[in-house]
C-alpha cells in the first residue's frame, strides 16, 4: 500500500466523509484548531521572549520554560489533534499539495529542534541565559511562523491541470482534410 | 462618482498577497490573544506564577499592543477585497462586535482586576470571560467562509 492510497483510504472512511459534509463540525474543529493557535502560541512566544532577553527578566529562563510547559503541551495537541482531523478529512487533497508537505517537515524540524537545544537550553539550570539561547527562539520562532504560514497557504494549491498532448501537424492535417 | 474598482485592489488581482496576508493577520492573531490568555492563566492561577498577573499585563503590554495593530491593520486590508460581502455576512458583524467589545473589556475590567488582585472568584469570572470571548471572536472568524 502506498502512501498515496492510505491518503485515500483515510479519506474515504465513513466518518471523514460524515465530518467533510458538516456544515458544522469541519468549522468547528476548524475554530478550535486556531483558538489553540491562539492561545498556547501565547506560551511558545512568551518563552521565546524571555530566552531572547525581551521579556520576564526577573525569572530564570528554566522557571518560565517549566510553568509553560504543561501549557505548551496542551495546546499542541489540542492543534495537532484538529490539524490531523482536518488533513484526514480531504486526505486526497492534502497528499499532493506541496505547501502540507513543507508543513509536515517543518514539523519534524520542531521536533529535531527540541532534541538538539532541550539539554543546552530549555533544561539548563544556570541562572544566565544559556550561549545557545538566542539562537534557539529565533530558530523556533522562524519554524512557528513557517509551519503557520504553510497552513493558510494549503487552501490555495491548485492541482496542475492534465496537460493535453500537444497539436503536432498529423492533427492539423487532419483538421485540415475534415473542414474542407 | 467614485467607483471602487474591486480587481484593482492587489489582494484580488495577484495571486500570493491575500495568503500572505492571512499569515500575518493570523500570526499577529495568535500574538495579542496569546499575551492575553498569559495573564488569563496568571488569574485562575496557573502558568508563570513567579510573577504577579499586574506583572504580567505590564510585561505583556507592548507585545499585545503590538499583535492588535498588525492584526487590525491586517484585518483592514483583507475586509478591501470585498468590502460589502464582509459587511453583510452575519458572522462578520459578530466578529466586529466581539472585537470592540473585547479591546473595551481589555483594557477597562479585565486589566483593573489583573491589577487590583481581588478574591479569586472575581479573577476566575474575569480570566474565563476573557478566554471565553476571545475564542468566540476566532469561532466567528471561522464561520465567515462557512455561512
Amino acid at each position: 500500500m502506498s502512501i498515496a492510497q492510505i491518503f485515500h483510504w483515510v479519506q474515504s472512511t465513513g466518518w471523514a466523509n460524515a465530518f467533510r459534509e458538516s456544515e458544522i463540525v469541519y468549522p468547528i474543529v476548524l475554530s478550535l484548531h486556531l483558538t489553540g493557535i491562539g492561545f498556547f502560541g501565547g506560551a511558545i512566544l512568551m518563552t521565546n521572549l524571555r530566552l531572547l532577553g525581551l521579556a520576564l527578566k526577573n525569572s530564570t529562563v528554566t522557571d518560565v520554560v517549566r510553568q509553560l510547559r504543561p501549557w505548551k503541551w496542551a495546546g499542541f495537541i489540542l492543534v495537532v489533534t484538529c490539524g490531523v482531523l482536518l488533513a484526514s478529512a480531504k486526505a486526497d487533497m492534502y497528499y499532493p499539495n506541496p505547501y502540507f508537505r513543507i508543513k509536515i517537515l517543518l514539523l519534524a524540524c520542531v521536533g529535531v529542534h527540541a532534541l538538539v537545544f532541550r539539554r543546552s537550553v530549555y533544561r539548563a539550570s544556570s541562572p544566565v541565559l544559556p550561549r545557545n539561547a538566542r539562537l534557539a527562539a529565533c530558530l523556533s520562532l522562524a519554524l512557528w511562523l513557517g509551519i503557520l504560514s504553510m497552513g493558510r497557504w494549503i487552501a490555495y494549491y491548485e492541482k496542475p491541470k492534465k496537460v493535453s498532448a500537444p497539436v503536432t501537424a498529423f492533427d492539423r492535417a487532419g483538421d485540415r482534410l475534415r473542414a474542407s | 462618482m467614485l467607483i471602487y474598482d474591486l480587481a484593482a485592489n492587489p489582494l484580488n488581482s495577484n495571486e500570493w498577497s491575500f495568503p500572505l496576508t492571512e499569515c500575518f493577520h493570523v500570526a499577529s492573531m495568535a500574538l495579542c490573544i496569546g499575551m492575553i490568555a498569559i495573564v488569563d492563566l496568571r488569574l485562575l492561577g496557573v502558568g508563570l506564577r513567579n510573577q504577579t498577573a499586574a506583572q504580567l499585563v505590564r510585561v505583556t503590554e507592548f507585545w499585545t499592543i503590538a499583535g492588535f495593530g498588525i492584526v487590525i491593520a491586517c484585518g483592514l486590508l483583507i475586509f478591501s477585497s470585498d468590502p460589502l460581502k464582509y459587511l453583510h455576512s452575519a458572522p462578520f458583524q459578530l466578529k466586529m462586535a466581539l472585537l470592540l467589545l473585547g479591546i473595551l473589556y481589555n483594557y477597562t475590567l479585565h486589566r483593573k482586576v489583573a491589577r487590583s488582585s481581588p478574591a479569586s472568584g472575581l479573577r476566575w469570572l474575569a480570566a474565563g470571560f476573557s478566554l471565553l470571548l476571545w475564542g468566540a471572536l476566532v469561532f466567528s472568524a471561522i464561520f465567515i467562509a462557512f455561512w
